[in-house]
């Protein structure tokens, strides 16, 4: 039976309890900080050499998918009932409200020094940062960037990806001119607001730990990443025969030449392809 | 793995098989604190914290002064010294071949390229600037009062070598970035 990955803001209490409970444990275990290392390695970007596997590529999305499907595996050893919730970020939109409840991912950072102070993933309540860019070992937010504020994505600009009726095309990296994969990991051209599209967008505007390498330290992440991972879904649903793209690897001549994971080959670390989980439903279905 | 794939159920068989060898080590380390050496470490340079271990201590930017490596820009901003070197020797990378190291307050800040010829940095992944200094500042506007860098880099990058003291390095390789 496949189970199901709720929308966060209709979780029960008691859903929310034991979310919350087994990435606290996750974390009491230390499995949690090897999620941010792993997340840490695997971003190589496409202006440097060597195999794209999780950012500016097509894999961007079936990587974060088998990433997100480890941790809830992870979260599941600890308590069989839980599954991942999602963050609909085109509709839940207040920075105080969900998912920034003190049962949940606890709220904004403070003003001195954006800490987060409230809920179950302040330092007070034993969330101590391992792994991370700067020395401070607590989460920061800074939800809607205070000092110059931006907006969440909206509606419309997840359905201007979702019409998008091809995966992804060339040169299958952060400046691909078309397809779903770049329109919603969201790299737009040139720098500044504007630029800042779907997923890079939702980072941004949470700001603070989510802005870096070691983004994996905030739950939200995955809060963030399970809603991607839905439009993912989404969009097949829309575009019925419509493929991962590309289909076979780029030849010798070609620039992505080993540096982008085609349809068949396998997705580091996991050995597994982005055709093995194109299709999830047997595991898991979004309601 | 299609012949698995169409037996009803097969997918969950194959991701289990899957996660079982990525997360050996997790399941090891199932101990009340992290442990401080965990398997991804082996392939890439990334810094636990670690109050025995301050990268970029005091000489790190003299490292990276060292001969291969010319000081481009070096300032005060927001009170923060920003300094960036280019390297003499080019490398087979993409763009105009240049490696890069940028500090700030003497402790090494990761910069990547991306393809349109702008550059991240670890502070900030989700977004990209048009020179290293911007991405630079870019950084120190994300830094609060003493905060400092902690040396955290990537493990699939351009393998340039971390100079001594710059930290990183120790950890199996911090990088520099191909410009």
């Amino acid at each position: 039976m496949a189970y199901t990955r709720k929308n966060v803001s209709r979780l029960t209490t008691g859903e929310r309890r034991r979310f919350v409970g087994a990435v606290r444990e996750l974390k009491r275990r230390g499995g949690y900080d090897q999620f941010v290392l792993t997340h840490v390695d695997h971003f190589a970007p496409d202006g440097e050499s060597g195999l794209r596997a999780a950012h500016m590529t097509p894999s961007f999305l079936p990587w974060h998918r088998l990433f997100l499907l480890e941790f809830e595996e992870a979260l599941r050893r600890i308590d069989p009932a839980v599954t991942l919730p999602y963050w609909d970020w085109t509709r839940n939109r207040a920075a105080t409200g969900t998912p920034w409840t003190d049962d949940l991912l606890g709220g904004n950072g403070r003003r001195s020094d954006r800490q987060v102070t409230t809920g179950p993933f302040s330092r007070r309540e034993g969330w101590v940062l391992e792994v991370n860019v700067t020395d401070a070992d607590y989460l920061t937010r800074d939800l809607g960037r205070s000092h110059d504020p931006i907006s969440l994505p909206t509606e419309r600009d997840v359905a201007s990806a979702l019409e998008d009726p091809v995966y992804d095309t060339a040169p299958w990296d952060s400046t691909a001119p078309g397809g779903f994969r770049n329109k919603i990991e969201g790299w737009g051209r040139g720098t500044g607001t504007a630029s800042w599209r779907n997923h890079n967008r939702v980072h941004r505007w949470i700001g603070g730990t989510m802005l870096g390498a070691a983004s994996v330290n905030d739950p939200a992440f995955w809060l963030h990443h399970a809603f991607v991972d839905l439009l993912w879904t989404r969009w097949q649903r829309r575009h019925r025969t419509a493929r991962y793209l590309p289909a076979r690897p780029p030849g010798p001549r070609d620039g992505q030449y080993g540096r982008v994971v085609a349809r068949g080959e396998p997705l580091p670390p996991w050995d597994l392809t982005p055709a093995d989980v194109e299709n999830v439903a047997e595991v898991y279905v979004y309601a | 793995m299609s012949v698995l794939r169409n037996r009803r159920g097969a997918l969950r068989v194959l991701l289990a098989t899957a996660f079982a060898a990525v997360t050996a080590p997790v399941v090891a380390a199932a101990a009340p604190r992290p442990r401080t050496a965990p398997a991804p470490a082996e392939r890439g340079g990334h810094a636990h914290r670690d109050p025995r271990r301050r990268p970029g201590a005091p000489g790190a930017a003299d490292a990276y002064g060292a001969p291969g490596a010319e000081a481009v820009f070096d300032e005060i901003y927001r009170g923060r010294r920003i300094h960036g070197f280019r390297g003499r020797t080019r490398v087979a990378a993409p763009g105009d071949g240049v490696r890069w190291h940028v500090t700030v307050d003497d402790r090494p800040l990761h910069l990547m390229r991306r393809a349109d010829g702008s550059y991240l940095s670890t502070v900030d992944h989700y977004g990209s600037h048009p020179t290293p200094r911007e991405a630079a500042r870019a950084a120190v506007d994300q830094l609060l009062p003493g905060e400092r860098l902690s040396g955290l880099s990537h493990g699939f990058g351009a393998g340039a070598p971390v100079p001594p003291g710059a930290g990183g390095a120790s950890r199996g390789g911090g990088h520099g970035v191909h410009a």
